[in-house]
C-alpha cells in the first residue's frame, strides 16, 4: 500500500467525523509519512508500521464504524429495503423508457419516409436532414437511457448483496 | 496484551516521554512503536484524545528540513495525570510481582 491509498482509505473510514476533524487527522498522518520518508523509510515500511487505515480510523470514530450506520460522506446508510425498491423502480423505468424511445425512433423514420415522397425537392432535403438528425438524437438517447438503467440496476444489486 | 490495558500504559508512556521535552508526532509514534508492540497508527488517536482531555497542547514549529512540524507539549494537568498513572502502575506491578517473589 502506498501513501495516497493509505490516506484515502483512512479518510474513507473516518466517514462520520466532521470534515475539519478529518482533515486534521489526515494532516497528522501526512506529516508522519513526510518524516518517515526523511528518515529513509519507504511508503510500504511506514504503512506496515502504522497498521491498517481501518484500525487507525476505528480508534477515532469508535463504535460508529463497527455499527456501519454511516457512509463515508456522513449520510445515513440506506437499508436493503430501500435498495430493493430502487432496483424495482429502475427496472420499471427501463421498461417504460425503451418503448418510448423506440416510438420516437419510429416516428423519426416515418417522418423521413413521408417527407421524402410528399414534399417538393428543396423542402424535402431540409426536412430529411432534420429528420435524420432527430432520429440519431433519439437513438443516442435510447442507448444512454438503457445503459444508465443497467448501471443503476447493477449498483442496486451490489448494495442489496452488501 | 489486552487492548484496554495497553491503552492506559501507552498513555503513561507518552506522557512520560513528554516530561523531558516537547516532541513531534513522528518522534512519539516512532519511540512508542519501537519499544512497545503497538502499531504506530494507534499513537495518533491517543495523542488526539489526550489533547482533547487537556493533557497536551500542540503548536507548529519550523523544521530544518521541510514544512513545520506539529509539536506536543505537556500541560500541568498532563503532569498530574502522569504522576497519578505512574503511581497506579507502580502499585499494580508491585502487587503482581509480590506473587512471583513467593514462587
Amino acid at each position: 500500500m502506498n501513501k495516497i491509498d493509505f490516506l484515502n482509505e483512512l479518510y474513507y473510514y473516518l466517514g462520520p467525523l466532521p470534515k475539519k476533524e478529518k482533515e486534521e487527522i489526515i494532516a497528522d498522518f501526512r506529516e508522519h509519512f513526510r518524516e518517515g520518508a526523511l528518515a529513509g523509510k519507504t511508503d510500504e515500511q511506514i504503512c506496515n508500521e502504522l497498521g491498517t487505515p481501518f484500525e487507525c480510523a476505528k480508534q477515532y470514530v469508535g463504535d460508529a464504524i463497527e455499527q456501519k450506520t454511516v457512509t463515508p460522506d456522513g449520510k445515513k446508510k440506506h437499508s436493503k429495503t430501500f435498495w430493493t425498491v430502487a432496483l424495482v423502480w429502475n427496472i420499471v423505468q427501463a421498461f417504460i423508457s425503451i418503448p418510448i424511445t423506440f416510438g420516437l425512433f419510429l416516428a423519426g423514420a416515418i417522418m423521413i419516409v413521408v417527407f421524402c415522397f410528399t414534399v417538393p425537392m428543396v423542402a424535402s432535403t431540409a426536412f430529411l436532414v432534420f429528420a435524420i438528425a432527430s432520429t440519431t438524437a433519439v437513438i443516442c438517447l435510447a442507448v444512454i437511457t438503457l445503459l444508465w438503467a443497467i448501471i443503476e440496476i447493477k449498483f442496486c444489486i451490489e448494495r442489496i448483496n452488501k | 496484551m489486552n487492548t484496554q490495558f495497553k491503552k492506559g500504559v501507552l498513555e503513561l508512556c507518552a506522557l512520560t516521554l513528554l516530561l523531558e521535552e516537547d516532541k513531534y508526532g513522528y518522534e512519539l509514534a516512532d519511540m512508542l512503536g519501537k519499544k512497545m508492540t503497538v502499531s504506530e497508527g494507534s499513537v495518533y488517536p491517543m495523542l488526539k484524545r489526550l489533547q482533547t482531555d487537556g493533557y497536551f497542547e500542540t503548536y507548529l514549529k519550523e523544521s530544518p528540513n521541510g514544512p513545520a512540524r506539529k509539536y506536543y507539549r505537556i500541560t500541568i494537568s498532563g503532569k498530574q495525570r502522569q504522576a497519578m498513572l505512574l503511581k497506579q502502575w507502580t502499585e499494580f506491578t508491585d502487587q503482581v510481582n509480590s506473587f512471583f517473589e513467593g514462587v
